[in-house]
């Protein structure tokens, strides 16, 4: 959709994936200006209704990152996080918002040129989809 | 000695090259192994190494005029060495392709010579027919008596039909046809 | 209404180039009421910028601060520290990333002045729901560990310990040193190695602060910063520290030899050794890989590699010695056992398995034929009696090992004659009856008297032995009654057990075979009857059996010597009726078996009654299986198993009856030869307990065993000779008699059998060196031991490993032996190397005159996989050349280099004279291969600065490899939750600020665990390593971060799905008031209990949802 800047809310853990981001910022691998970063101590950390409440005040996708399973700095809240994705998913199919909108991904602190990657093309990908408009949004303003 | 002004025609021409050879050789450490290990480079004939340095500085007529551009196989050899795994031997051939779209007079007029000869015994007779060839290129070349003893020695062997002189001059399409769909594509 | 102070740095024009920040800050001036003051300013950080906060929190009252700079992680203990000077608590303030984020990653500026906008918005609202914190201090255990014993770990171990701390070293291998131990000199001022480093691992070995703990490794680490708690896992030594000299004596006898790995295979160790005079510490130590697979797989646990290294190196004695303390009776065990050791020996992975039997049958033969005196250890005389019951193996084995410990053994046989079925069970064509005697006179020699023709239950009783005065009994009565089949017309005459036969005929006592007899049965048993009925003169045998030739119980060779003395054998037939006529047995009817075992597996045969077989025959024989004979075990009055066979305890072998054991056929059912054995030796230990002290032994933990598959080292390490083949009897001559069929090794082949062995284990425990040894400060018996050491700063220093030249098979390594590495050739000029400091080719020990290195092997590499350099190598082979011509000032040295690398202080200056005064020849070309000419090694490579091709030729060609991660890197980095880079060492901090530094605290790193660096940077990282470490125990406590997780008790349901969330254990659930408890000095808060709860009860201060949903809101608010 032309002229459409999609809002992306990404959940980064303090221990890896913020500091891809950080290191990815010093390296200046550019990125779309698109992607609002919100620090997590741990993927983990992130419960699912962050993810729920970042759509529903308006956010067009959202990106969790975390450190790759085995090298958790909390041991495996990442793997807990993974679990939760499963029924996350199904509930936010349930509330409307196509798959491709939530990413969970894992990014190690070294990994900066995969972030920046990450970022660009998941900014491209929701702006294809367009905007997320709620079912209560579509209902308001009489059906779809 | 040319002076650089930072001119994009040095640029234009390593990407020309890149563009068509599909190597990024900005990754190229110019450490020489390609060179160590190539079978035909010598001390007349400078190794892939000395040509990639050539293009990446942007001189492009040393590049185009570099014997190697001719004398190269494709054996694979640099890119099996190379650290950063380049393939040499597709910068040589995309030079031989801006070589010949430039009308250049190639470095190694025998070696061209040899290879326009040969496609054009495949493509009008859909195989090489090796005494025509051979008689046209020791023609052309100036080489009157080159291999001829080995000539005379293959016919008594029967590996080659002194026949083919006089008889086989049909052209055949099958494989003409081919060359000119190539042609037509670009 | 609270009132926010926001502050937007420009960060000079990090940020301001690309982020309108006065545009911002004028904006959020107005549009959000709560901001009392918005300021944009050039470096917030500074000085000024932080008086700028100060001053508005003193003047203006105000209740928040949000900073919008760089990264938190950069500077957000300095803001806190800047509000905390004016008197807010830090946790009252949010710091906003609009540089790595925002500003340093966007190509439009008006996007990222946009997104910087939403971020602050974001912090803002955020803000608002923020609370004051206050962390908690803990003290800090002032204790240090240091990972790694190079001399990165040396250094700061020595700092840390100077400033009088207590530092535990871990090093895994068996000294300190690390690679600097290995090298000869040290570039660039050719500095003796040894001799810098000597002086600095005497002191950490001598030092009263410093414990190393060699050959152990850190497993887990738990806790935090100043009170870590650390599990080591520490490999035995085996040799005492405070005993061994290190006179080496040890080293003389030890049979084994491995390539060194200090040596880098260069040269042999012993397994016991010293890598060279000087190391720290000073004393021996053995390698010792584990329990071998043989011995695994031996039910008596004999010590097998180590007998045959000692038969491999001639040691006969010692080797049958080593033998008798696991089986008493070499020469019968080699000749029947079941050999489950050969199933598992690895050599059999390469050709064939060590000829472990018939090895073993050489040793016990060989004593006999030399007229050897045996000298069993017998221990002083006891006055204990014990008697035992069957003189079987189990039996007699029990007599041996209880006669060794001095007590006074009778053993009760029913049989006119000793053995059990040793003597009546096995063929003498198997085991030959002198063999057998010889053995048993053996035990009576020791004082054990042994009374044939005296039947328990009869002659004596358990009472009546107890009035005796024995002490203890062991029942070892074995199974001598066949099994019948239960078929109609199993009486007739010509119709006998096989067991009862072979009985008969090892008795002498006469059995009429006939011409044509019939064997019913598979097993090993079956074929004894009916190559024994052969031998009585039967004209033809048919060994009958359900099963189909691959399931036959029997042992292949046994079926394949049938075979060859012409055994006939039928398969898949099960026996119907026997036909008799007249009352003798005249045929048998079988049927034709269609499968043996059922769907699960269980012995079920169906059948095809259908198909059946009529076989004439004159004799048949039973031979199905053995039975217990029921009336005897009744009459014991023992509790039994189902069979018949009594009930023993599997580690103790005491019965149902207090103060008798058994073992044997008798309790494990029809058994082998070798299980009896170690039946008999298990009880007589027990028995031994039993009688001293009144209870029964405790079983000993086992030696954890050694890798099933073949390994790498173990296969180079196989001697290329195939197994000696035992020379038999030809068939058409032993099917006639009676004489043994084998006929023995020579000594040749026992040697060269020993020499076969791959040394699974390493040391294999033969106790040579024990026994050598005046101090005693050898205990094999040592074993692994983990400790918990609390610590307060951990020290990384693991260091680095050399790459793997194999990987470029064009540069010949491992193919050509002149082919060498930088770290071989080191060890070559090395005084204590492998030729005594001696520059000389390996293939001839020749000197070279003309030496070519090669550089960037396995650096600067995208291919393999690493692309960066390894920093030192241009330097250590400039080292390498002025040590090569210093040894020899006529030889000539190249060097294939891309760039020269001389970055530290002196170094271009040594390499300019390696060029002008050594006159090594520098080329500027990586090598394209390494390949062989005439006798000669050539180097092919291009003259880059000239332009075309060179050759050289080579007398030795050293390759500079680059320095590459541990192999094990994975493991410390889990054990202490590192991360690393993508080639496997450790991350620092910061890459230029923070090098000693990790982002875990109280962890730091030092040397190349970090990155390739040389031995000064190396000694600066340790030092600053050392630095951080005192800096927290001057200290003396930290501040623990309050961002923790509490919880709500009144909203808890009780469900506890935040119990087995946590992985720290700091949540537990309280079953009296049915909520959750959560212990905040184990919380590390990391959030994943708070998102699990499902009512959520649970929150992680400073990251509460109504914080975290504020933020979500502020940055999306349109």
């Amino acid at each position: 959709m032309k002229g459409f800047e999609p809002k992306l809310i990404a959940f980064l853990c303090n221990w890896c994936s913020y500091v891809a981001a950080d290191a990815a910022g010093v390296a200046r691998f550019v990125q779309k200006p698109n992607v609002r970063v919100i620090r997590v101590f741990c993927s983990g950390m992130v419960d699912p209704s962050y993810v729920i409440k970042a759509f529903a005040s308006g956010a067009d996708g959202v990106l969790v990152a975390g450190c790759h399973p085995g090298d958790c700095h909390y041991l495996a809240g990442n793997i807990k996080a993974l679990r939760r994705s499963f029924l996350l998913r199904k509930l936010l199919a349930e509330l409307g918002v196509d798959q491709q909108r939530f990413r969970l991904e894992w990014i190690a602190a070294s990994e900066s040129p995969l972030y920046a990657k990450v970022v660009n093309e998941m900014v491209e990908e929701i702006r294809n989809l367009g905007p997320f408009i709620s079912k209560a949004k579509k209902l308001s303003k009489g059906g779809a | 000695m040319s002076r650089s002004n930072n001119s994009s025609s040095a640029k234009d021409f390593l990407s020309d090259v890149e563009k068509r050879s599909h190597q990024n050789l900005l990754e190229c450490l110019q450490c020489g192994k390609c060179s160590g290990g190539c079978p035909v480079a010598s001390e007349q004939v400078p190794g892939p190494r000395q040509l990639v340095a050539e293009v990446l500085a942007g001189l492009k007529q040393k590049a185009l005029s570099n014997p190697l551009v001719w004398h190269c196989v494709c054996c694979g050899t640099c890119l099996i060495r190379c650290p950063v795994q380049i393939s040499i031997y597709r910068v040589s051939s995309a030079l031989c392709e801006i070589a010949h779209e430039e009308k250049m007079a190639p470095s190694v007029p025998d070696i061209n010579l040899f290879e326009v000869l040969f496609l054009k015994s495949v493509e009008n007779y859909g195989r090489l027919k090796e005494l025509r060839t051979i008689a046209e290129y020791n023609l052309r070349s100036g080489h009157f008596l080159k291999d001829v003893d080995k000539g005379i020695r293959l016919m008594l062997k029967g590996a080659i039909s002194p026949v083919e002189i006089v008889k086989g001059w049909e052209k055949d399409k099958r494989v003409s046809s081919i060359f000119e769909k190539a042609r037509k594509i670009g | 209404m609270k009132k926010i102070g926001v502050y937007i740095c420009h960060c000079g024009t990090n940020i301001g180039g690309n982020v309108d920040c006065h545009k911002i800050s004028e904006q959020l001036s107005t549009e959000i009421g709560e901001v009392a003051v918005c300021r944009d300013y050039k470096y917030m950080c500074s000085e000024p910028g932080q008086k700028m906060i100060r001053d508005d929190i003193a003047e203006l009252g105000l209740d928040h601060v949000v900073e919008a700079s760089c990264s938190p992680k950069m500077h957000e203990p300095t803001f806190r520290n800047a509000v905390s000077a004016a008197g807010m608590n830090p946790y009252l303030f949010e710091m906003v990333n609009i540089r790595e984020h925002c500003s340093w990653v966007s190509d439009n500026p008006e996007g990222a002045t946009q997104k910087a906008k939403d971020l602050i918005k974001g912090g803002i609202a955020r803000v608002l729901h923020h609370e004051p914190l206050t962390g908690s201090t803990k003290s800090v255990n002032p204790v240090a560990m240091v990972v790694g014993g190079g001399i990165a770990g040396i250094t700061a171990a020595l700092k840390i310990a100077n400033a009088g701390y207590k530092v535990f070293m871990i090093e895994k291998e068996e000294i300190v040193g690390g690679k600097m131990a290995q090298f000869d000199k040290t570039f660039p001022t050719l500095d003796c190695s040894g001799c810098i480093l000597t002086p600095k691992t005497s002191e950490v070995g001598r030092h009263r602060n410093i414990e190393i703990l060699t050959k152990s490794e850190v497993t887990e680490v738990t806790g935090f910063v100043g009170n870590f708690k650390v599990r080591v896992l520490q490999k035995p030594r085996y040799v005492s520290v405070d005993k061994c000299t290190g006179c080496g004596d040890c080293q003389q006898v030890c049979p084994i030899n491995i390539p060194s790995p200090f040596e880098l295979g260069m040269t042999t160790r012993h397994p016991i050794s010293r890598p060279f005079p000087q190391a720290i510490p000073n004393t021996y130590s053995i390698i010792r890989t584990g329990m071998p697979p043989c011995q695994s797989a031996c039910p008596a646990g004999v010590n097998v590699q180590g007998y045959m290294a000692l038969t491999g190196v001639g040691k006969f004695e010692q080797a049958l010695s080593l033998v008798r303390e696991r089986m008493p009776f070499a020469s019968a065990c080699g000749r029947i056992c079941v050999r489950p050791c050969e199933d598992a020996c690895k050599r059999g992975q390469i050709d064939s398995p060590t000829a472990i039997c018939f090895t073993k049958r050489f040793l016990g033969d060989y004593e006999k034929d030399t007229g050897a005196e045996w000298n069993p250890p017998i221990k002083e005389r006891r006055e204990e009696k014990v008697a035992v019951i069957g003189s079987g193996p189990s039996g007699l084995s029990a007599a041996y090992y209880l006669a060794l410990e001095g007590y006074q053994v009778t053993v009760y046989e029913k049989l006119p004659v000793a053995g059990g079925m040793l003597t009546v069970g096995i063929p003498s064509y198997r085991l030959p009856r002198d063999v057998i005697n010889s053995e048993i006179e053996n035990i009576r020699s020791m004082g054990v008297t042994i009374k044939t023709g005296v039947t328990f239950g009869e002659n004596v009783t358990f009472e009546s032995l107890e009035e005796d005065g024995f002490g203890a009994v062991f029942l070892s009565t074995g199974l001598h009654i066949g099994r019948g089949l239960g078929l109609e017309g199993e009486d007739a005459q010509g119709v006998l057990g096989g067991v009862e036969f072979l009985r008969k005929v090892a008795l002498d006592e006469p059995v009429n075979v006939g011409e044509k007899v019939i064997v019913i049965g598979g097993g090993n048993v079956a074929v004894d009857v009916a190559r024994t009925a052969l031998r009585l003169g039967a004209a033809q045998v048919e060994l009958v059996c359900l099963e189909s030739r691959h399931e036959m119980p029997a042992w292949e060779r046994e079926l394949d010597e049938a075979l060859e003395e012409g055994v006939i054998i039928r398969n898949s037939l099960g026996p119907k009726r026997f036909v008799q006529d007249d009352g003798a047995i005249k045929s048998v009817e079988f049927r034709r078996c269609l499968a043996v075992f059922d769907e699960n597996g269980k012995f079920s045969p169906s059948y095809d009654e259908n198909d059946t077989t009529d076989i004439p025959c004159s004799t048949v024989f039973v031979a199905i299986g053995q039975a217990s004979d029921r009336n005897f075990i009744n009459s014991t009055g023992l509790t039994t198993k189902p069979g018949g066979i009594i009930s023993v305890n599997p580690d103790t072998m005491e019965t149902s009856r207090p103060g008798v054991f058994a073992g044997g056929d008798c309790t494990l059912g029809p058994a082998t030869f070798v299980e009896a054995v170690a039946h008999g030796r298990q009880a007589a230990l027990s028995i031994d307990s039993y009688l001293k002290y009144g209870g029964l032994r405790s079983v000993n933990s086992r030696e954890s065993a050694t890798p099933v598959e073949i390994s790498e080292a173990e296969r180079k390490r196989a001697k290329p000779v195939l197994r000696s083949v035992m020379p038999v009897l030809a068939p058409e001559q032993r099917k006639k008699t009676f004489d043994p069929i084998e006929c023995g090794f020579t000594e040749e082949m026992a040697r060269s059998e020993g020499q076969r062995c791959l040394a699974c284990g390493v040391c294999c425990q033969c106790g040579e060196c024990v026994r050598k040894c005046g101090p005693q400060a050898i205990d094999l018996n040592q074993s692994a031991v983990t400790r918990e050491l609390e610590v307060g700063a951990i020290v990384v220093a693991t260091g680095v490993d050399v790459f793997d030249a194999h990987q470029y098979p064009e540069y010949g390594h491992g193919k050509y032996p002149d082919v060498i590495t930088n770290l071989q050739f080191e060890r070559l000029c090395n005084a204590s190397g492998p030729t005594g400091g001696k520059v000389v080719r390996p293939s001839d020990g020749k000197v070279p005159n003309s030496v070519v290195f090669i550089q960037c092997v396995g650096s600067r590499d995208k291919s393999k996989g690493y692309e960066y350099c390894s920093k030192v190598c241009c330097m250590i082979s400039a080292k390498q050349l002025s040590i090569f011509k210093h040894h020899n000032p006529q030889g000539q040295a190249y060097v294939f280099y891309i760039d020269n690398r001389a970055g530290g202080k002196g170094y271009e200056e040594f390499l300019r004279r390696a060029i002008e005064e050594e006159k090594a020849q520098y080329i500027r070309g990586r090598v394209a291969k390494v390949f062989e000419e005439g006798g000669n090694l050539v180097v092919r490579a291009e003259n880059s600065l000239v332009g075309c091709p060179v050759e050289v030729q080579a007398d030795l060609v050293v390759l500079a490899t680059g320095l590459v991660p541990q192999k094990d890197y994975v493991n410390v980095a889990r054990a202490l939750n590192l991360s690393t880079d993508k080639y496997g060492f450790f991350m620092e901090l910061h890459p230029k600020l923070g090098p000693a530094e990790t982002s875990l605290a109280g962890i730091y790193l030092a040397g190349c665990a970090q990155g390739p660096k040389d031995i000064p940077e190396s000694v600066a990282q340790g030092g600053a390593a050392a630095a951080e470490a005192l800096a927290l125990f001057s200290m003396g406590q930290v501040e623990i971060d309050p961002t923790v997780a509490t919880l709500n008790e009144r909203l808890c349901t009780g469900c506890r799905t935040c119990v087995g969330m946590c992985a720290y254990n700091a949540i537990s659930f309280d079953e009296l008031r049915k909520v959750a408890t959560i212990n905040q000095a184990l919380c590390q808060g990391c959030g994943t209990c708070a998102a699990a709860c499902p009512v959520s009860a649970i929150q992680v201060q400073h990251y509460r949802q109504d914080q975290i949903f504020a933020q979500i809101e502020g940055i999306l608010a349109s």
